[in-house]
Order: C-alpha cells, then structure tokens, then sequence
C-alpha cells in the first residue's frame, strides 16, 4: 500500500492507496506517528481513501487506534472517499459511528 | 483440516509473514474464480482470508515465524477454505469469537472472526493451546441457486 502525506495547517492529509492489511498498516501508524511527534502544530487527520481497493480488520484497528490518539489530544479524524468494499467493512466494524466519511478532502477540511 | 478432500483441492504452505496476507487473499481469489461467486461474495471471501491467515501471523505465532498452511477445495459446489498454523492455539475459542477480545496488545480490535462469521455461511474453529488452530470457512455461491442455509454463521466453536 502506498502512504503519502502533507500538512495543510494544523491537519495532517494521508493519501493511502491499493490494500490496507495486516502489512500495510505498520507503515501508515509509522507515518502518522512519525509526522505527529515532528509537528507540534498538528491536531487533525485526514485519510483519503478513495484508492484503497481492500480493507480488513487490520485497517479498522489502525485507523481506530489513530482516532483514540487524536481524540485524546483534543484533534479530528476524517476520511475521504470510501469505495466498496471498504465502505461495506468500515460499517460493519461501526466506524461510521464515530469516524465522520467525506466525498472530498475539502469538505473534509471545510468542517474543521 | 476436512476429513475428506476432492481432486480439485490446492495446498499452500507459507510462512506467517505479513506480507503473505495479500498473497493467501490472490490465491482464494483466483481459486474461488472456479465456482459462480459475484464480485461482492469474492470481496467477502477474501476479507475472510485475510482475517484468519493474519489470525495466524500475530494471534498463532506472535510475531515469530511459523507454517501456515491455506487448503482450498470444492465440495457439493462450495468453496471450503481451511486455513491452519501451529501456532500457540486458543485457550477458548467462543469467547475469542466475540468481538473485542482479543489476547494481543494490538489494534485489530478482535474483530478477525467476527468479520469471519459475518462473510462466511459456516464456519468451524478448532484450536488446542500450544498446538495450533485451523478455522474451515464455507462459503457457496447465491447465484447458483445455492443459497446459504442461515444468515451470517453462528460460532461453531470446537475444542479438543
């Protein structure tokens, strides 16, 4: 899976795309994690999704750890962009409780 | 592993790396290819697959490497996938099928087998602590006229 990421203010944007698993989400809690301890500025987290093409419980588990971190620093977690079947994971896990979807990273960034 | 197994049937053995995650969901994706799956029965598959093979990876060997073996066959015109280590087992297999529990400090919230048991038509875990574990998932094509017997399978936990 491919991770890139940039700063737009206080908001950390990840782009992520191809297979989020088991293997693929060392380097995403790497980035974040990474990005977060350089930055003091950063409170927010953007994950843009739309080319992810698979998502298991792995991904469920890194993007929920990441949410608790930013919650307990007073910061937001957003994601853009789920197409099925990770849209069908994603509910079914119920992060779509707790975890605010967006068609596009400016409405995301809008809501701020 | 299933007590009885057809000429259609396709043994893989690799090691509990994270990395053979992916290749375990190819290999299901292009064997279940062979019966009249839709596209989201195939997605489900393969998040099924994904599920117990990293069961395996970091429940059954923690981290270390060991064997995890996929089988694959067709039986009465379903696709049975068997995936099995010899990794430490489960001391209790119905309470590990519930959601959130989980024996590791990581983050995949002990969802594994409930995403298991939501996809899949019938699911059989069998596990013995310190030997290993082997979870046999069925799953048959709606399309063809075979629909499943039940919903989402109830936990068939089974211990030796």
């Amino acid at each position: 899976m491919g991770v890139v990421a940039k700063r737009i203010g206080q908001t950390l944007i990840v782009y992520l795309d191809g297979e989020f698993d088991l293997h693929a989400a060392g380097p995403f809690k790497t980035v974040v994690a990474d990005a977060f301890a350089r930055d003091e500025r950063l409170r927010h987290l953007i994950i843009k999704m739309s080319d992810v093409t698979f998502m298991d419980s792995s991904g469920v588990g890194a993007i929920l750890g990441r949410y608790r971190d930013l919650r307990e620093r007073g910061g937001r977690l957003m994601v853009v962009g789920l197409q099925m079947p990770v849209r069908k994971v994603f509910d079914f896990s119920g992060m779509s409780r707790v975890i605010s979807v967006f068609e596009s990273e400016g409405h995301a960034l809008a809501s701020l | 592993m299933s007590p009885s197994i057809s000429d259609q049937c396709v043994k893989i053995e690799f090691l509990s790396l994270p990395e053979n995650v992916a290749f375990a969901r190819a290999a299901v994706a292009v064997f279940a290819s062979r019966l009249d799956f839709t596209v989201d029965e195939i997605d489900e598959i393969k998040v099924a697959t994904s599920e117990a093979v990293s069961n395996s990876v970091v429940h059954g060997y923690r981290g270390t490497s060991g064997e995890v073996r996929l089988i694959l066959d067709v039986q009465d015109g379903a696709l049975v996938i068997t995936v099995e280590d010899d990794g430490c087992g489960i001391k209790d297999v119905a309470w590990a099928t519930q959601a959130a529990h989980t024996t590791e400090p990581e983050e995949r919230m002990g969802l594994g087998l409930v995403f298991i048991h939501e996809y899949m038509n019938d699911v059989v875990v069998r596990s013995k602590p310190g030997r290993g574990t082997s979870v046999r998932m069925l799953k048959a094509p709606v399309q063809a006229g075979r629909p499943p017997e039940s919903g989402p399978s109830r936990p068939t936990p089974v211990q030796h």
